[in-house]
């Protein structure tokens, strides 16, 4: 039975393509890979499914960078991609529900839920300060915390739209698949924001059933 | 058509994308721009030390002032370099050596305590010169001079084609250089900006540098503070770095692989930006907007 959820940041800077010679996002990498690599050992895996948004401010063709990061990432980890679920960056609520039962009537799979929380975290951060951001991030992290998917559900689009906040919809999506799965526990947390945005990584897991 | 060529200088190999810092280490008393100020052996060993905290790439050691002047016959340009390069060469074994002399005799005596590379500045006076490059594995630096003797002003020298003249003549140096034993991979091309050439032909070079790094050697430029900076903006000696480091940028971008140069880390900043600009080096750091 796997089901455990990993959620990790969709910051470009994850992305060789964009890797000065300085790689800042090494360190964060790292953590991302171990910790899809600890659910899907855990999970007896070595398939993911990904949850990410669309981009928000789209100029071209390319796949959303949520896409591409999840890809990269699960690759690093040495994990296939069996499924992708795109969700509008400001997708309301239902809609995420939605696809989450969807998601929840195929067989179960680990999920990588590419979110990020608030980008207005500081005078630094790419979309400036909103006094707002600190608040909300702390309710995204305490329910990942608490693998509380209700938490996670009731995060107002609206306010996660000003504050930049790219993982609204995929968190909520994930947590309509956590509602319908029960039992995740919070196994590891990671918090940063070296500029400005909010990122987790975290891996939420079932309970160990005995074999 | 492809810039440049890879380069082998001392143990070092480079490839035709790299831009290089070759710093100058005057043992001149008299030389334009530091007027002396490492003639002192230890001033000037102060200088390696600092160029080469700086990032410098290699050094090019100097016994005698371009310009006219006192004579410096080769026994005195000895005294002033061989046992200088030799201290050089003992506290930094890695570091690769240049030295700035046309006599064969003193790039014999040089290459006997370590010099790497043997920078002729004036287009093959001393015809022997090849063969002790050869003879010690070394690399050499030819330059275009339009054959004027060492230590001399340009005065009144016209060409059709500064650009052709200088094509030709680096070419035909280039190849003499490989037929007499120097390895392909270390012989350099030099227009020689000022070096028989007035500012125009100077700007010339400049402008057209393309023609001379899609020959096939890897090309140096010296530019440092020289006269055609001074008179294409009417500022003496002294207050040319703006001036050479627009020069500097002109020459990277068009794909010059050494640059001669008394400013390290002005120039350093300059290359390396170039350089990421045209893709041959990553950022150092990338953030912004890709948090």
């Amino acid at each position: 039975m796997s089901s455990s959820v990993v959620v990790v940041p969709s910051a470009p800077l994850l992305l060789p393509e964009y890797t000065g010679r300085q790689d800042v996002g090494a360190d964060l990498r790292a953590r991302c890979v171990d910790a899809i690599r600890a659910a899907t050992d855990a999970d007896g895996t070595d398939r993911v499914v990904l949850v990410v948004a669309t981009d928000r401010e789209q100029r071209g063709t390319r796949p959303p960078l949520g896409q591409r990061v999840g890809r990269h990432l699960a690759g690093l980890a040495g994990v296939g991609v069996d499924g992708m679920v795109v969700v509008a960056w400001d997708a309301p609520t239902a809609e995420c529900r939605a696809l989450g039962r969807h998601l929840s009537a195929r067989p179960a799979a680990t999920l990588v839920v590419v979110a990020d929380g608030s980008a207005r975290r500081g005078e630094k951060a790419p979309g400036h300060l909103d006094e707002r951001a600190a608040a909300v991030d702390e309710s995204i992290v305490s329910a990942l915390r608490a693998a509380d998917a209700d938490a996670l559900l009731a995060l107002d689009p609206a306010v996660c739209a000003d504050l930049l906040a790219q993982g609204r919809a995929p968190l909520q999506v994930a947590a309509s698949v956590m509602a319908a799965r029960g039992g995740l526990t919070c196994e590891a947390l990671d918090v940063s924001d070296p500029y400005g945005v909010l990122y987790v990584v975290a891996r939420l897991t079932p309970p160990i059933t005995a074999p | 058509m492809s810039r440049g060529a890879p380069l082998r200088l001392g143990r070092r190999e480079f490839p035709a994308s790299a831009r290089l810092v070759m710093a100058i280490v005057n043992r001149t008393p008299d030389s334009f721009y530091d007027k002396g100020r490492t003639w002192a052996e230890d001033a000037a060993f102060d200088r390696v030390r600092q160029v080469v905290d700086q990032g410098a790439d290699l050094v090019d050691i100097g016994g005698i002032k371009a310009a006219p002047g006192a004579e410096i016959d080769a026994a005195e340009e000895k005294s002033r370099v061989v046992g200088f390069v030799d201290r050089v060469r003992s506290a930094y074994p890695d570091l690769v050596i240049s030295v700035d002399t046309w006599r064969s005799e003193v790039a014999r005596a040089v290459c006997e305590v370590g010099a790497d590379l043997i920078n002729d500045a004036w287009g093959g006076a001393d015809p022997e010169l090849p063969s002790v490059a050869a003879e010690f594995g070394a690399s050499l630096v030819c330059t275009h001079t339009g054959g004027v003797t060492p230590r001399t002003r340009p005065h009144r020298i016209e060409y059709d084609d500064v650009v052709a003249d200088a094509r030709a003549s680096l070419l035909r140096q280039a190849e003499r250089a490989v037929s007499m034993g120097v390895a392909r991979d270390r012989v350099i091309i030099d227009p020689a900006h000022d070096f028989g050439k007035n500012t125009w032909h100077s700007l010339e070079v400049t402008k057209r540098l393309d023609e001379l790094t899609t020959l096939g050697w890897p090309v140096l430029v010296s530019l440092s503070n020289k006269d055609f900076v001074g008179e294409a903006l009417d500022l003496p000696v002294g207050e040319r770095l703006t001036g050479t480091l627009a020069a500097t940028a002109l020459c990277a971008w068009h794909g010059a692989q050494v640059y001669r140069v008394h400013e390290v880390v002005e120039t350093r900043q300059v290359l390396d930006l170039v350089s990421v600009v045209a893709g041959d080096l990553p950022p150092a750091r990338t953030v912004r907007g890709l948090a």
